[in-house]
């Protein structure tokens, strides 16, 4: 008990840096904090539960593997309502190379709702408010979205978040589909893109800060001539590569989807295999759904 | 009047604590817990403490000038009277320093911090040394998030003192910091689990800024919080760490105007001045970026390049489990220098594979010139300490069947 008050007048001996935070009291923060469910559980598992409010996480992948998927996904599964363990918040949506697919939303929803109702059907008896909300258009109206078709746009529209966010103040995901493909097309002056680059992350990083929420970029790949061959990385190059806090690979491993961090501060770097099938994105191997049954 | 101001000017960071080490040092506990009782204004004859002990002089000409600060406030329209006081102060206490007095302040008020990662330890020949700005360059996930939470853990589990961390790009993790501390057995042992947990974080203070004018607000703040934490000096501020500076500098610099570029200089002179004056060590971190033949070099440019006192490269192998760091710039140890960036760090990364075998856990072992030692090792090799390795470093990079994957000319299609 003395100790804790010796702890609360060293902080108050050092409160003279507005806002900052004692890593003790982060921590106790962060365990409160529900994250984002991938639909995949054992994705989640190597996320540490999920994808973390308050983070920038890049998802990177070669074409087709699914990171457009993901992005719905997560649009999708933010909505999950609180009484059944989601942070029942709203997400905004910036779509830049135009895949995002309204049909698949919606069966995404759907097969949200499906799998929702099956597992805390008990649960749900004691909200008789909930069965109108799990509604799939109710979730569609519930996604935000930005079509952007120039750079300048995009500029634009991360700038205007700001004033977005202030008045909707449920939105806990923004995902960027893609972040890249605007600026790869005729972009000349490379130093300007980085310059560019960097302070729209910043911005992000602000606005997953301040209201909490999770920022989720997607990314496409090229290739890197490294000592004699080609690798590949994600595209943006270098300076990019440090502009986000997590860093998450979608590949091939034969013909399985597989999940891979590459990069992160808090998680150790793990691979895992997920399928996306129907209803979404879900485990690869069907032990979790026997448990789901029971 | 003058007698309060004199003793004001002598309670100077530099001088008092200083003295107050010094004493302890000499085993007269009782007389540094009498003169920190009078310092932190038990008596109300202040005069009396100016008669009672004899304080030397502050060591530090600026010391003496920010001491004023405080009396100038309180007396307000004798301000005037006040300028010649500090003249007069000034010509007791010349605003120099000589060489004698510069080695005993390097002495007593610049001490050596460990970064609770031993090899990094042992190639700066003790840690992170307060008064300097320590940068570390790295490609991404190379390891430098985990130097700087590292080093915060080590610096608060040895009570040395107050971590303040300044984020920019939301990868300050407690659960990381949390994760370190319980996987040190010993010391948990003996504190209780919860207890030590608690001590350790709440010594470390997190503050997010996103650009460069919070930073440069941040500095302000702290620099006029430190001018007035004189007394406090067991839980005073001995580390600032910026992850990563690089990230804030980078949008503005560039272009036609050369405004980005002083921004980035008048940080780099604020952080040393404060590192200087109030005894801090600072710990930046910095990106790297393509340079000319494909190969990295630090970010930031030339300009930026001489303000840091020690640059550390860090690396780490596709696939491998060992980060290496090497030394690209010291301001005091013998390490062969080379101006030529790119170069040291080729070099660097051919004798990487070497490097393990060649390390020698003798702690009093000063590196070899140009050294270069493996920092972190894998988890088998330390599986209880704080070091990095501890982490689990990856399988091998889903890149490689990647690659196996596509045929090449679908790779080179951008």
């Amino acid at each position: 008990m003395s100790e804790t008050s010796r702890f609360r007048s060293l902080e108050d001996g050092h409160g003279a840096l507005k806002g900052a935070q004692t890593a003790w009291d982060m921590l106790s923060e962060e365990q409160m904090q529900k994250h984002i469910t991938t639909g995949c559980e054992e994705l989640d598992a190597i996320l540490g539960g999920g994808i973390h409010c308050k983070e920038v996480t890049e998802v990177g992948g070669v074409p087709g593997i699914g990171k457009t998927q993901l992005g719905i996904q997560l649009a999708v599964n933010v909505q999950i309502p609180v009484e059944c363990g989601g942070l029942g918040g709203k997400a905004v949506y910036i779509d830049t190379e135009g895949s995002f697919m309204v049909e698949r939303a919606h069966q995404i929803a759907e097969g949200c709702i499906s799998d929702l109702l099956d597992n805390t059907a008990h649960r749900l008896k004691d909200f008789p408010a909930c069965p109108e909300r799990l509604q799939p258009n109710s979730f569609l109206a519930n996604i935000f979205y930005f079509r952007i078709c120039s750079y300048t746009e995009q500029i634009a529209t991360i700038n205007y978040l700001e004033k977005f966010l202030e008045e909707q103040k449920d939105v806990k995901i923004i995902v960027v589909d893609s972040i890249t493909f605007h600026f790869r097309q005729d972009f000349d002056d490379l130093a300007l893109r980085t310059r560019v680059l960097g302070g729209m992350s910043l911005k992000l990083m602000r606005f997953a800060k301040k209201y909490s929420l999770a920022v989720v970029l997607l990314n496409q790949v090229t290739t890197k001539f490294v000592e004699g061959s080609f690798h590949l990385t994600l595209a943006l190059g270098d300076t990019w590569s440090h502009a986000c806090t997590n860093r998450i690979i979608l590949y091939w491993n034969g013909n399985d989807r597989h999940a891979y961090i590459d990069k992160s501060p808090s998680l150790r770097s793990a691979t895992t295999p997920f399928l996306i099938t129907g209803k979404g994105i879900r485990n690869a191997t069907s032990h979790c759904k026997r448990v789901r049954m029971m | 009047m003058i007698i309060k101001i004199q003793v004001r000017a002598w309670v100077s960071p530099r001088g008092t604590s200083g003295e107050l080490r010094k004493y302890q040092m000499q085993g007269r506990g009782r007389v540094a817990g009498e003169l920190e009782r009078l310092i932190d204004g038990g008596t109300p004859n202040k005069s009396a403490v100016a008669s009672q002990v004899p304080m030397p002089p502050p060591r530090n000409p600026r010391s003496a000038i920010h001491a004023k600060a405080p009396v100038t406030e309180e007396v307000g329209e004798e301000a005037v009277g006040m300028e010649e006081v500090s003249v007069a102060i000034d010509r007791r206490q010349p605003p120099w320093l000589n060489g004698v007095e510069l080695l005993e302040d390097a002495k007593w008020n610049k001490h050596v911090l460990p970064t609770g990662c031993e090899g990094i330890d042992i190639l700066l020949g003790g840690g992170l040394r307060e008064g300097q700005l320590t940068e570390i360059v790295g490609p991404s996930s190379s390891g430098k998030t985990q130097v700087c939470l590292c080093s915060a853990l080590g610096v608060a589990d040895l009570r040395l003192g107050v971590v303040l961390f300044l984020d920019t790009c939301n990868s300050f993790s407690p659960h990381r910091i949390a994760h370190m501390v319980n996987s040190q057995s010993d010391t948990l042992a003996k504190e209780g689990k919860e207890g030590s947990l608690e001590r350790i974080m709440s010594s470390i203070l997190c503050h997010s800024v996103f650009d460069i004018f919070e930073l440069l607000d941040a500095l302000h703040q702290l620099e006029c919080k430190l001018k007035h934490q004189v007394k406090s000096s067991g839980n005073r501020i001995r580390l600032l760490v910026i992850d990563s500076i690089s990230s804030l500098i980078t949008p503005i610099l560039g272009g036609k105007n050369s405004q980005g570029r002083l921004m980035m200089i008048t940080t780099g002179i604020l952080l040393k001045k404060i590192a200087n004056e109030y005894n801090l060590s600072v710990l930046v971190t910095n990106h790297m970026v393509g340079g000319e033949g494909g190969s990295l070099k630090p970010a930031l440019g030339e300009s930026w390049k001489n303000i840091p006192h020690v640059r550390l490269v860090l690396s780490r192998d596709q696939g491998s489990n060992v980060c290496n760091v090497s030394i690209l710039k010291h301001t005091i140890m013998d390490v062969a220098h080379s101006d030529d960036t790119a170069n040291l760090i080729r070099e660097s990364g051919r004798s990487f594979g070497g490097g393990l075998r060649g390390f020698s856990p003798h702690p009093r072992q000063s590196p070899p010139a140009g050294a270069r030692l493996p920092s972190i090792y894998c988890p088998p090799l330390s599986p209880h300490s704080p070091h990095l390795g501890s982490l689990g470093f990856p399988p091998p990079s889903p890149w490689a069947s990647l690659r196996r994957r596509l045929p090449t000319s679908e790779w080179c299609s951008t």
